[in-house]
């Protein structure tokens, strides 16, 4: 197709945390983004969970900012509350109809001030509290909604016009009619996520029955603060604080009469549900009915023993037949031990930790966009190309494509960005454009000259606060020169008077008191922009959020503490000072060190998008890990025919330079600007070898990891002993014949040593184990394990080798398998159901080794001044939000070297990583936020205490002559501070200072907050 | 004293506790009219002086809000303001300015949490009453020497440092046990606060140790040891004796404020 008929534009559908990371990689790289959600808001499932684990980091907090973010970016339109009527065209231009239900709320007047909701007489129940509690006809999903718009719920609704009537803005439009309209795309992101598993009638957890049983999702929403019950755990029979609490696993998951596969997070849920009503309510004890504990991600092992070790919570291995409800609503749980036995133990409260099943809407939606679903209705995708369907152009991430846990998705999100990105490359910045703002003013060295403008926001303000009252007190305030009252200083046509009055009144300060600055300040410091005025000469006043709305009942009081607000934003104005965004000119290239799969994948990823890219190596061809890889679950796919072609177009790739038998020496610069000195890797050591320097502005590491070589269970003292890698090569090619095969898990993984899983192993020796049944069906293959952990789709490869007659038999630290060699090789082990130990004598001994990281990881994180967790591996910078960037921006991760991963998964993030790249190379000049650290260079002294404070390292030391004597200073780089202000609140001589918060602009609010006169 | 209105200063960082009280507001929590609210990006870049210099300025009460632990938008901001915090905290209870700090971990989610922490904070200061500063000067001189004591350069150095020390790494490449750290920062805490309450009760003429152990409730052999480092900083000088008794002189300008 020629470029000129391309469209640089992405429709993305499904606004959870997936579908907002492909949103804002893309309008970040230069891309119109179409984001549609068939809710009338966006956030996903993420939105309703409180905590998220192995964190514990509050959701709604490290989700807001990607949430305001998307909804004030300007290449991006939101399409809430839609859904996809047809679609037509192909890769690089389709043209999809979109059809917008009636929220029976005008869009463009609504400002979301919830005084329509106080007025509703009507009650609905609240779905977004999973239906614990109650929520008007008209309503918002959640209280930080995106976009922040309310819907009249046509279901509830009477039409009594009560509403209509409190509407101020004359926002509410009853006879609203479904909207459509056409969107031309490019390319095309499926992210429509998962729906939790509803238990049907009847079930035998009497769920719908007993007030007490509910489900997990139900159960995040108890436990949060936003929650029904703001918090506090209660049982919904009684309100009753409950003393037990249970969780069953597994329940629409791993069952052949629901869902078939694992949910991939359950376990880690339930550990933390467990563990956060236990710290909300003292003395609570929770109690985990499972099967296998899949603890298989970054760190979840650590945080699974934490929860036995520190929190006591009680892990039974067993299976649940039933729940029968006791009189005084409390609960009995019968379940059957692993050695064969029935048991009961009675419990206040059960929790059932429901699968992820495919959406209901996404068949119909597949269907229309000719995508094809797999048996289970997930989006058919295959493990070399995760993140592809059958239709070019056309895209999946997250857990549309599988069950999977937040990080993955996020992860996967990116990694969709990048190949919607890579089919319409050729068209970037096309659609997206920046906008554009009049010259701005020259007010330097002028007398402050300021303007108030206070809200009414409707009645939100004006009903409680004197809004007239303060108008005529800002007007006293010292150099306010301007004061005006609004109805809704948000809205339109106030942004226009705003203007008029910048220009009517020469004003040099704008404030505004209303809301808060966290939604609105950038939508007002823009409204000045427009108006030639330095943006960073607003301050707002935040009297609704946290005066009118806090201090309902005391109107006086309030209206006393708004004019107080309004004084100390006049006092912190008056210091502002116009701020401009420094900028430093790009290099639009990239290195990748490591060439495996995941290397390559980014390296080509980002050469399609148009980006020069230097592949670095350390061995003698490309390849990594994959090259002792023959076979993965599936016959359809043969991963050395694809490794070949991968390689053969990375060696194509004009763009890619790759450089073999090579490491990176050193690395000066920082975003935008490195210059990297790539060596033959024999030369690594060798002071002053001579190497190629290359110049980029971005790194992604991908290093890959290692298989662990065993020191246990005889390894190495027989033939017959070997790792999964070395069976699969033996099998691969033909080499293997035995009888009797025991495979051993968990070979330093989950040990004293190595504490952590390895994620792949269970996977490795059930494919094996397949595979052995395959080729010749007579042989026994015994799989020795701690717990089975082949989460997701895999589950049904574990069932595959379990009908094949694969026999799993379960050992615990207590007692592992002995290994016992002459000859032969015997094995013994305890068998649980049996009670008692079992030999084995074995023809072949394979031993689940785990992943090893990079020995040289240490180099090349203090090389790249990027972090290593406790295991070894790269840490990147958020472990659920950010999972392949560093908190070092410029620098990427993926693979391997991130943590153990399958293949797809490998796959997944480094196009994750070269989406993440390329929201910088996209560009080619880099922007540089103006509120951040400045040296005063007269009070420093270069004491250098502020050096390791700083969470960014963006601070260094430097020298430099003045007056013929060398003066020691500080730097920032201003392509790495953030603006946190740790270093100023270090800093004992004041040589250090955040713009627009100097020490003088906080000083003076406290002195105006003081000036106030008494209460009266 | 029913009458008192106290007046509290918060300085609430922008990515979870200011999150927390606007969602306080969007609940329609409601709480006492008291508090008046500074924005700060980060609870890390809230200085001890800074609080210090509030109380200083007259406020009854001040409360600093940051994101919970491991929550913080800038990696480990928070992680400082802890420590820093903690430390202050511990010496304005020593002082008659007690119980007039707090901090607290508030989250985006936690408008409830807010609602009730401003509520409970704004009846313990008005239990407490109007800032004694204005009447007790002996409060006046033992916040000074608090407010000296985190000016200090080595005691915002070694405080700078510990995330830095027992989760990065010193510069030998092994962390710094938390223990270890503890110590050495009690340590410097508890010399530079002596040595701000020397400066800051000596007064302008020449005093002797016995005194100076009197005013500071500092026994006189470690105030010895801490006049002799002072001389050494030329912070206070011989100036003659008193009987047996030298006398001390406190340089001007030794005290910060």
């Amino acid at each position: 197709m020629a470029a000129a008929d391309k469209v640089g534009a992405v429709l993305i559908i499904g606004g959870g945390i997936s579908g907002m990371q492909a949103s804002l990689d893309l309008a970040d790289s230069g891309f119109k983004v179409y984001l549609l959600d068939n809710k009338p808001s966006i956030g996903g499932v993420m939105a309703s969970l409180d905590k998220t684990f192995p964190t514990n980091d509050c959701s709604m907090c490290i989700m807001a900012p990607k949430l305001v973010g998307v909804g004030r970016h300007h290449n991006i339109t939101i399409l809430s509350y839609s859904y996809i009527v047809d679609v037509e065209g192909t890769a690089g231009n389709f043209r999809v109809g979109v059809a917008r239900q009636p929220r029976r709320v005008d869009p463009a007047r609504c400002t979301g001030c919830g005084t329509c909701a106080q007025e509703c007489p009507v009650e609905a129940i609240d779905e977004y509290n999973e239906g614990l509690t109650e929520r008007k006809a008209i309503s918002v999903r959640y209280p930080q909604s995106v976009p922040l718009l309310y819907s009249i719920d046509p279901n509830k609704c009477i039409g009594c016009g009560s509403c209509e009537n409190a509407c101020k803005a004359h926002a509410v439009v009853y006879e609203q009619k479904e909207l459509e309209q056409v969107v031309d795309v490019g390319s095309i992101i499926m992210a429509s996520g998962f729906e939790p598993y509803m238990p049907p009638p009847n079930n035998e957890y009497g769920y719908g029955v007993y007030k007490n049983v509910v489900t997990s999702m139900e159960f995040e929403r108890i436990l949060s603060a936003t929650g029904p019950f703001a918090g506090h755990v209660l049982r919904p029979s009684d309100g009753k604080i409950p003393r037990k609490v249970a969780f069953i696993q597994c329940v629409g998951s791993r069952d052949q009469r629901s869902n078939v596969f694992c949910c991939s997070v359950g376990c880690m849920y339930s550990t933390k549900e467990a563990i956060i009503a236990q710290e909300h309510a003292p003395g609570l004890k929770a109690t985990i009915f499972f099967m296998d504990m899949r603890a298989f991600g970054k760190e979840f092992d650590y945080y699974y023993k934490r929860a036995q070790e520190e929190y006591g919570i009680t892990y039974i291995r067993s299976r649940v037949p039933t729940v029968t409800e006791l009189p005084d609503t409390g609960l009995r749980i019968k379940y059957e031990s692993e050695t064969g036995e029935m048991k009961s133990e009675d419990f206040d409260l059960v929790v059932l930790a429901v699968g992820l099943s495919p959406s209901k809407e996404v068949y119909l939606l597949a269907k229309k966009l000719g995508v094809k679903l797999n048996e289970h209705g997930f989006a058919a995708s295959s493990p070399f190309t995760p993140l592809q369907t059958n239709v070019p152009g056309i895209f999946v991430s997250g857990a549309v494509v599988s069950p999977k846990d937040i990080p993955d998705t996020v992860a996967q999100g990116s990694g969709a960005a990048a190949l919607a990105a890579s089919t319409v490359a050729s068209v970037r910045g096309t659609l997206a454009q920046p906008k554009q703002y009049p010259p701005e003013m020259d007010v330097a060295g002028q007398e402050p000259r300021i303007g108030v403008f206070v809200c009414h926001c409707g009645i939100n303000i004006g009903g409680v606060v004197s809004v007239p009252e303060v108008m005529e007190y800002a007007k006293t305030l010292p150099n306010v020169v301007f004061a005006d009252q609004n109805l809704y200083t948000c809205s339109d046509d106030t942004q226009k008077r705003i203007r008029e009055k910048i220009k009517e009144h020469n004003l040099n300060r704008v404030i505004v008191a209303s809301c808060t600055p966290r939604t609105h300040e950038p939508l007002f410091m823009d409204t000045c922009r427009e108006a030639g005025l330095n943006p960073y000469l607003f301050e707002m006043a935040n009297i609704r959020d946290q005066c009118s709305w806090v201090h309902m009942q005391i109107p006086k009081k309030a209206t006393k503490k708004a004019k107080d607000l309004v004084r100390m934003a006049v006092a912190k104005a008056r210091a502002h000072e116009p701020l401009q965004k420094g900028s430093l000119p790009m290099k639009q290239s990239a290195v990748v060190i490591g060439g495996g799969v995941a290397g390559m994948t980014a390296a080509l990823n980002l050469a399609e998008q148009g980006f020069p890219v230097d592949l670095v190596e350390r061995e003698a061809e490309l390849g990594g890990n994959l090259r002792h890889i023959h076979y993965l679950f599936s016959d359809r796919d043969d991963p050395q025919s694809t490794l070949r072609s991968l390689v053969e177009n990375v060696k194509g790739q004009k763009k890619i330079k790759v450089h073999l038998k090579s490491d990176l020496k050193s690395i000066e610069g920082f975003i935008g600007n490195y210059k990297s000195v790539i060596v033959p890797a024999a030369d690594l050591a060798k002071e002053g070898a001579a190497g190629s320097t290359v110049e980029h502005g971005v790194v992604v590491v991908a290093t890959g990891a290692n298989e662990y070589i065993p020191e246990e269970y005889s390894y190495g003292k027989h033939a017959g002993i070997m790792t999964q890698r070395q069976l699969e090569e033996k099998l691969a090619s033909g080499k293997f014949s035995a009888k009797n095969v025991v495979m051993i898990q968990c070979v330093g993984s989950r040990d004293e040593k190595t504490p952590t899983c390895c994620r792949i192993g269970c996977g490795q020796a059930v494919k094996n184990a397949l595979r052995l049944k395959e080729l010749a069906p007579a042989t026994n293959v015994y799989v020795l394990y701690k717990d089975i952990r082949t989460y997701g789709l895999n589950e049904e490869v574990y069932r595959k080798a379990g009908a094949a007659g694969v026999v799993f038999l379960r050992w615990d630290d207590a007692r592992k398998p002995e290994v016992a060699v002459d000859k032969g090789i015997r094995v013994r082990v305890k068998d649980f159901l049996l009670g008692k130990d079992v030999d084995i004598p074995a023809d072949a001994l394979v031993l689940t080794a785990g992943v090893r990281p990079q020995p040289d990881n240490g180099r090349l994180s203090e090389l790249l001044k990027v972090p290593l967790n406790r295991d070894k591996f790269f840490l990147e910078a958020h472990m659920k939000l950010r999972p392949v960037d560093f908190a070092t921006e410029g620098v990427y991760l993926a693979g391997m070297a991130h943590s153990p991963k399958f293949l797809d998964e490998s796959i997944s993030q480094a196009y994750g990583a070269a989406a993440r790249a390329s929201t910088v190379l996209s560009k080619d000049t880099l922007d540089i936020e103006p509120m951040i650290s400045k040296v005063i260079d007269e009070n420093c002294d270069g004491c250098a205490y502020c050096i390791d404070p700083c969470p960014y390292k963006a601070i260094t030391l430097v020298e430099y002559q003045k007056d013929g004597q060398t003066k020691k200073t500080v730097k920032v780089n201003e392509a790495l501070c953030k603006g946190c202000g740790c270093c100023m609140a270090t800093c004992p001589k004041k040589g250090i200072y955040i713009k627009r918060f100097k020490l003088e602009q906080l000083g003076a609010m406290v002195d105006a907050a003081l000036e106030s006169p008494e209460v009266e | 004293m029913a009458d008192f209105e106290p007046r509290i200063l918060g300085f609430l960082c922008n990515w979870c506790s200011y999150a927390g009280a606007d969602l306080a507001g969007v609940s329609r929590m409601q709480y006492p009219t008291n508090l008046r609210v500074v924005r700060v990006m980060c609870s890390g870049r809230v200085d001890p002086v800074v609080v210090a210099d509030t109380l200083l300025k007259g406020l009854d009460g001040v409360i600093v809000t940051g994101c919970h632990i491991n929550d913080c938008h800038y990696i480990s901001g928070n992680f400082h303001t802890q420590k820093r915090m903690q430390l202050l905290i511990e010496l304005i209870d020593q002082t008659p300015m007690r119980g007039r700090v707090r901090l607290e971990w508030v989250s985006a989610s936690e408008g409830t949490r807010f609602a009730a922490v401003m509520k409970d904070f704004t009846d313990t200061i008005r239990a407490l009453g109007p800032t004694p500063l204005g009447t007790d000067q002996a409060a006046r001189t033992a916040l000074l020497a608090v407010r000296d004591t985190f000016s200090s350069p080595h005691l915002r150095n070694v405080m700078g440092k510990y995330f830095h020390l027992t989760e990065r790494g010193t510069v030998y490449g092994w962390k710094l046990e938390p223990a270890r750290m503890e110590k050495a920062l009690r340590e410097v805490l508890r010399a530079e606060h002596a040595r701000a309450l020397i400066i800051h009760n000596a007064g302008t003429a020449p005093v002797t140790v016995p005194r100076l152990a009197e005013l500071t409730r500092i026994p006189a052999a470690e105030i010895v040891r801490h006049l002799s480092v002072m001389m050494k900083q030329s912070k206070v000088s011989l100036a003659g004796h008193d009987g047996a008794d030298p006398l001390f002189q406190v340089a001007p300008g030794a005290g910060v404020g």
